[in-house]
């Protein structure tokens, strides 16, 4: 009885031996594999028998374990397959792939996305009416309201003068008719 | 003429705290310069020991009439106001006045009295209006501006119909 090397052996395999130690890896029972490979059970069980033989007699659980370790490591990104054996056979190992680059991309004070409002939007209706009451029409506010204003204040000017002068003149006549 | 004094007097004092209660700076400038001028002619005429005269000018009054019409010119010009042009304008009736029986030395004593010193008595009114005006626009629409604006309005900013569709 030969016995071989842990790994060793199993780059010889056929596919119908790989395909059945691949289930058989995966915790399947002989019954379930002769199912998924629709081959007779005793078939099944004859090539894990085979398998067995092969590796020096191991129990079904030691050539599942093995098989496993021998797919990760061949499939591992270090190792990488074995040197001119092309194989169909993919192994993912589930534990996270080492990588080398280990920088992240992620915004940080140097990559200068800086979120700002950068546009004010007044919600006010330009068709609302002013709040602020109009006190004073248009044309006695603004630039020119200086001389609007000061023609104002002389035209009250001129009617407060024109009021007095006829008022007085009315006082005038009156005490001039009383007197007579 | 003492029941025109006291009637002055209690005006005065009344617009002197509606100013410092509701007003805003055009009231409170405008009720300073007519207690100024009220003081200044009593500390004039006890001075002088004499009370007005109007058979010839004044200049204790002139100086005063000048002075006020000044400010509330100066006030008229700028405030986001309609009746400081009122005050000014009677205020300057009063200024003519001095000028005109200055020229005119047959101008009637009456009518000098009544250019000099009725004015004074409708600026109280006009006072009183433009603070009751003033208290309550503010009321009804909050604190709006004291002074007038120094430039014309944008011609976009004018009150604009509403988006139709």
């Amino acid at each position: 009885m030969t016995t071989m090397e842990p790994g060793a052996g199993f780059s010889s395999l056929t596919d119908k031996q790989a395909a059945v130690l691949d289930l058989l890896a995966d915790g399947r029972t002989s019954k379930e594999i002769a199912t998924v490979l629709d081959l007779s059970e005793s078939a099944v069980n004859r090539r894990i028998e085979l398998l067995r033989t092969r590796f020096g007699g191991i129990t079904r659980l030691e050539l599942a374990r093995r098989y496993r370790d021998w797919t990760v490591t061949e499939t591992s990104p270090e190792t990488g397959l074995a040197g001119g054996v092309e194989s169909d056979r993919q192994s993912l190992p589930l534990a996270a792939m080492a990588v080398n680059d280990q920088k992240l991309i992620e915004d940080g004070q140097s990559s200068g996305l800086v979120f700002r409002d950068s546009l004010a939007i007044s919600v006010d209706q330009s068709w609302n009416p002013a709040t602020e009451p109009k006190v004073v029409p248009r044309v006695l506010d603004g630039e020119d309201a200086v001389l609007t204003r000061a023609a104002v204040i002389a035209i009250i000017l001129v009617g407060i003068l024109a009021s007095l002068v006829l008022g007085l003149a009315a006082a005038g006549s009156l005490t001039e008719t009383l007197g007579r | 003429m003492g029941w025109m004094w006291i009637f002055s007097t209690v005006t005065t004092l009344l617009l002197v705290a509606a100013a410092l209660r509701w007003g805003a700076g055009p009231e409170r400038i405008c009720v300073a310069v007519i207690i100024a001028t009220n003081v200044g002619d009593h500390i004039y005429h006890f001075v002088v020991a004499r009370d007005a005269i109007y058979t010839s000018v004044d200049i204790g009054h002139l100086v005063p009439d000048l002075f006020a019409a000044a400010i509330f010119t100066g006030v008229a010009l700028r405030a986001n106001r309609v009746y400081p042009l009122w005050i000014s304008a009677f205020q300057f009736v009063s200024v003519i006045s001095h000028f005109v029986r200055e020229v005119d030395g047959h101008m009637g004593i009456l009518a000098y009295a009544m250019m000099n010193y009725m004015p004074a008595n409708f600026i109280l009114l006009i006072m009183a209006g433009g603070i009751w005006a003033h208290a309550r626009r503010e009321r009804r629409y909050g604190p709006y501006r004291q002074w007038r604006t120094s430039s014309n309005p944008l011609p976009g900013t004018s009150p604009k119909s509403p988006p139709t569709g």
